[in-house]
């Protein structure tokens, strides 16, 4: 109640603050006049009354400053009285604030700019409800995480549904949608019934796919389309509902638009359509049975009132059972021994799961540690500027010490003036960030399978925030602390403004070489990063990657499965007729595609060797046409190519490359000698046999980082394995061939959908997307610290400089010369340079063994990267050091003794 | 900021200017003299303590101020108490009489009568 009170009364009094200011005016006057009256009435005369009077008053304005400070609203007066005189101070020094808003700017910027792509691809929760019960359920073998099968994905849904409700997703994939015109290339995703009601995700039109839709296989043809894909090819239209599609040929019915805001439950993807997973349209039986196939994450939500240790301790015995099932149905014993060792790890999914989020949190990690960095350098610089602008203010400071000020008012003051300066930097640097999470996308877009929204949002804004008071606090409080620090009487009896020492600026040097040792730090690590991409662009392919255009064909699904010799046909018939194309030189088709992730890895015998330790051999496989290798540019070493003659009826043939000879051959020519592949773990003796008809150059597989595995080629007229991809060779520019391609092919069969086209080049160039993305940002951000370390150099040395301006006038008077002014100003630069470096270079040569696995070819201690590191910083160190330099030189000594 | 008068601690100030104002209003010069006066001198209270200590009485309505003429012919501002202020008083003066009394007994507390 009595709080309640003087609530309200401070309100009122804060709104009527003249009336009460004019009355405690009067009242004081009063006050006085009673007082002198009654001195009068005593019997002195009214000037000595009024004087005794006075006297025993005391100060007018420290009583009424007494009598201010009574309330809580006193406190909000003093506050906003601080703030305009922050403000005025801060425009009596624009320069300065200029200064420091910029540099602050730069460094929340930078972190607000990385924080938005850790939010958009870590942090952001599910666009679903209550994300909080969601839990991701993955298998974690030792060789890392792994999808799970359809029937252990039911086991887990049915054995575990007391305690969760598991939905069970494949990554969204491209395929070929026909609607009205020509099939078109769409992101399609394969769920379990109950994705959409499990999520909680609602639908705009139509209804969302329900349990029913994907009951036993084959389950119904329907699907959910996304909003972004509703509004992109049926402008919204509530028609599309009830629509006939057809996905790879197959017919689908659309019977829902998915809420807008919905992508995916896994973030950084984008998907069109959603499918049951019992409607995948031609799919082999062993698809359902078995584990042979791992194609499904699972996602599940919570029951009521079971807990996150419940469902872990819950559904542990039912992966065993799975577990066991899994290691039964397999003959590979080295995969029999990672099943059993593999275990089942439940997990807090509330951002949902995501492959995309596991590849970048290193690189993105290590990005924000960075720009950490450099928003320490740049609270450096501001702390400097504080402790210098402290020092040159020391006068004031003793004058409002002397009048009776508080230090904590003073402090509170200085923190203040940094608060405003540090909301003006955060506001500054939030629109930054908004400006370089745009610069960010383009860079992240080469690493994310699709473009993924990284504009800041409330929680960046809230980041920009917590980052500025932070910021404030590191350099506005602490410099405040040092500078209140002073005896008045000392401060104000030296005649100058300004001490005499440098030194007087305590941490100042100390801060300028923790600068230069963290940007020395960065330097470091971007040219790591800058050496690192360089070794992987420069790594020697293997193939020519330049005018090649690659691109996968969708087979008109109505025909599948389809039988061998169709196939066949129908790539003969895609190759002829992409060779008609003018600008095409060769085309080929493989099974591997270019650096693809879809690799074929199989047992293989060797006649006349056994393995030497018993052990099974393995090799990676591809099957590709006769022109694969000039297509490709694969340099041919020993022996032959594939060529048409090498068909069903003559001899099986099959190609190596150098790996496999090493490996398998011990480096000699195996040309005449046979392989085969087997069909199952233990190698039989029916395994037909390939005679080995030539050798070929490594090239890059899957990875540009690993050296080619071991190899073997077969002819696709001899194998019956379908194609993955196309490649073609063109003579001129690649784009002009592109189109004509898409129309030639468009007339083998109008039902043929063409995905994914894109360059060779531009396929490599991707696989080097994140060391791209890093050593571009590293180094972006290394320049700009070590930018910022070298202003606040500039800074110290010239403050030093206007310091010593009278000692370099006595030295000029005496005779000293420009030069050696120069080398005493130099030196005081060159000082916490080398301080820095000292403390630097170890630093970063620890980190850079932190570092190592995310190098290629690099060693953390690189002698051209450390040198070229130091060069960079030597030189911005001369640089900071010039101005400084000339404008000593250039000291009248007159005028310089005259200041005094 | 030192807001006692000769020692005395708020409280107390507080308390007593509540008790000259139970007489009769009075201004703020004439609740020092009065003070002064009832204290023989032993309370000299300035202002820079009685505006202070007078704005928080009144922020907390237990004086209220009202501007009047004064016997010389000036406007000053005559506090009287409320009846909150009269309750606080009573309160307190009872709590300060106990407190003083346990004070007496342990100042006069002797060895033998331990």
């Amino acid at each position: 109640m009595a709080s309640l009170r003087r609530f309200v009364g401070g309100l009122t009094r804060m709104f009527r603050s003249a009336r009460v200011e004019q009355e405690l005016d009067e009242e004081l006057h009063s006050y006085l006049e009673s007082s002198v009256d009654a001195k009068v009435r005593a019997g002195m005369t009214p000037e000595d009354a009024r004087r005794a009077a006075r006297a025993e008053l005391g100060s007018i304005d420290a009583v009424k400053d007494h009598t201010r400070d009574v309330g809580w609203e006193a406190t909000v007066e003093q506050v906003w009285r601080d703030v305009k005189y922050a403000l005025r101070t801060l425009r009596k020094s624009p320069a300065f604030a200029a200064v420091v808003v910029l540099t602050l700017t730069l460094g929340i910027g930078a972190n607000s700019a990385i924080f938005s792509a850790v939010n958009a691809i870590m942090l952001r929760s599910l666009p679903a409800e209550r994300p909080e019960e969601l839990v991701s359920v993955t298998a974690l073998y030792p060789g890392g995480a792994e999808p799970f099968s359809y029937t252990a994905y039911r086991r887990i849904a049915a054995d575990g549904a007391h305690l969760v409700d598991a939905l069970a997703a494949s990554t969204a994939r491209h395929d070929a949608l026909t609607i009205d015109g020509p099939p078109e290339a769409v992101d399609v995703k394969w769920v379990s019934g109950n994705y959409f009601t499990t999520l909680g995700v609602s639908t705009t039109a139509g209804r969302p796919l329900l349990i029913a839709d994907d009951p036993q296989p084959p389950g119904l043809a329907v699907a959910v389309i996304s909003d972004a894909f509703w509004a992109r090819r049926f402008g919204r239209d509530p028609a599309v509902v009830g629509r006939s599609v057809r996905l790879s040929g197959a017919p689908f019915v659309i019977v829902g638009v998915a809420r807008r805001g919905f992508a995916s439950e896994t973030p950084g993807e984008t998907v069109d359509l959603w499918i049951p997973l019992s409607a995948q349209p031609n799919a082999p039986s062993w698809l359902w049975k078995g584990h042979s196939t791992t194609w499904l994450s699972i996602l599940a939500r919570r029951r009521q009132g079971v807990s996150l240790a419940q469902v872990r301790a819950g559904l542990e015995p039912v992966y065993q059972r799975v577990r066991d099932d899994v290691a039964a149905d397999t003959d590979s014993a080295d995969f029999r021994q990672s099943v059993l060792a593999s275990r089942l790890r439940v997990s807090e999914a509330s951002a949902g799961v995501s492959r995309v989020r596991d590849n970048l949190a290193t690189p993105l990690m290590l990005l924000m540690g960075i720009v950490g960095l450099v928003l320490l350098v740049a609270c450096a610089n501001v702390a400097n500027l504080m402790l210098t602008r402290g020092v040159t203010r020391r006068r004031e400071m003793a004058m409002c010490l002397a009048l009776g000020a508080g230090r904590s008012r003073l402090i509170r003051q200085g923190t203040l003036e940094a608060l405003i300066l540090a909301s003006i930097g955060g506001v500054g640097g939030f629109l930054l960030a908004i400006w370089g999470t745009s610069a960010l996308s383009s860079l992240l877009s080469g690493v994310l399978p699709v473009i993924l929204d990284i504009t800041p949002d409330g929680r960046v804004l809230a980041f920009a925030g917590a980052v500025s008071c932070a910021t404030a606090v590191l350099f506005g409080f602490l410099p405040s602390l040092s500078a209140t620090a002073i005896d008045p009487l000392d401060a104000l009896k030296t005649g100058d403004s300004v001490g005499r020492r440098a030194s007087r600026i305590p941490f100042g040097r100390t801060l300028v070489a923790t600068q230069i040792a963290v940007s020395l730090v960065l330097l470091v690590a971007a040219g790591l990063f800058v050496r690192s991409l360089m070794s992987l662009k420069d790594v020697d392919l293997g193939f020519d990657p330049n005018r090649v255009v690659l691109f996968r064909v969708s087979p008109p699904a109505d025909q599948q499965p389809i039988p061998i010799e169709t196939r066949r046909h129908l790539y003969r018939q895609i190759l002829e007729r992409a060779m008609g194309v003018p600008g095409v030189d060769r085309a080929s088709a493989s099974f591997s595609g270019v650096l693809s992730s879809e690799t074929w890895r199989n047992v293989i015998a060797i006649e006349g060797s056994a393995s030497p330790d018993g052990r099974t051999l393995r090799s990676f496989a591809n099957v590709i046409t006769p022109a694969y290798f000039d297509v490709m540019r694969i340099l041919v070493l020993r022996g032959r190519r594939f060529t048409d003659d090498d068909r069903e009826q003559t001899a099986r043939v099959a190609i190596v490359n150098h790996a496999f000879v090493r490996q398998f051959f011990g480096g000699v020519v195996p040309i005449g000698k046979r392989v085969g592949l087997c069909s199952s773990e233990s190698c039989g003796p029916s395994t037909p046999m390939m005679d080995i008809v030539g050798v070929v150059e490594d090239a890059k597989y899957s990875s540009l980082r690993q050296p080619a595995p071991p190899i073997l080629y077969m002819p696709f007229a001899q194998v019956g394995q379908r194609l993955g991809e196309i490649q073609v060779r063109t003579a001129g520019d690649v784009s002009a061939v592109a189109s004509s391609l898409y129309r030639a092919l468009a007339d083998v069969d109008r039902r043929l959908a063409i995905v994914g086209m894109m360059t060779a080049r531009d396929r490599v160039d991707a696989s080097l997307a994140t060391p791209n993305m890093v050593a571009t940002l590293s180094s972006v951000f290394g320049l700009l610290a070590l930018a910022l370390a070298a202003v606040g150099l500039s800074g110290l040395v010239a403050y030093m400089t206007t310091q010593r301006t009278q000692e370099i006038g006595i030295r000029m008077a005496l005779g000293a010369g420009r030069r050696d002014v120069r080398r005493l100003v130099l030196g005081n630069t060159l000082r916490p340079v080398a301080f820095g470096a000292a403390v630097g270079i170890p630093v970063a040569l620890a980190l850079a063994r932190l570092l190592s696995g995310l190098l290629y070819q690099v060693e953390p201690f690189d002698p051209v990267v450390l040198s070229l590191s130091l060069g960079l910083l030597a030189a911005a160190a001369l640089v900071a050091g010039y101005l400084p330099a000339y404008r000593a030189v250039r000291v009248d000594p007159i005028k310089a003794l005259r200041v005094e | 900021m030192p807001s006692e008068a000769n020692g005395l601690v708020q409280g107390t100030l507080h308390m007593l200017i509540l008790k000259t104002l139970t007489l009769e209003p009075l201004h703020g010069y004439g609740i020092g003299v009065r003070l002064e006066q009832i204290s023989q001198g032993g309370f000299l209270v300035n202002a820079g303590s009685l505006f202070p200590a007078l704005r928080r009485l009144e922020r907390d309505s237990l004086i209220r101020g009202e501007w009047r003429v004064t016997e010389n012919n000036r406007r000053a501002k005559y506090y009287h108490l409320t009846a909150q202020g009269r309750a606080r008083l009573t309160r307190e003066t009872r709590q300060w009489e106990a407190q003083m009394a346990a004070i007496a007994r342990i100042l006069a507390a002797t060895r033998e009568a331990l």
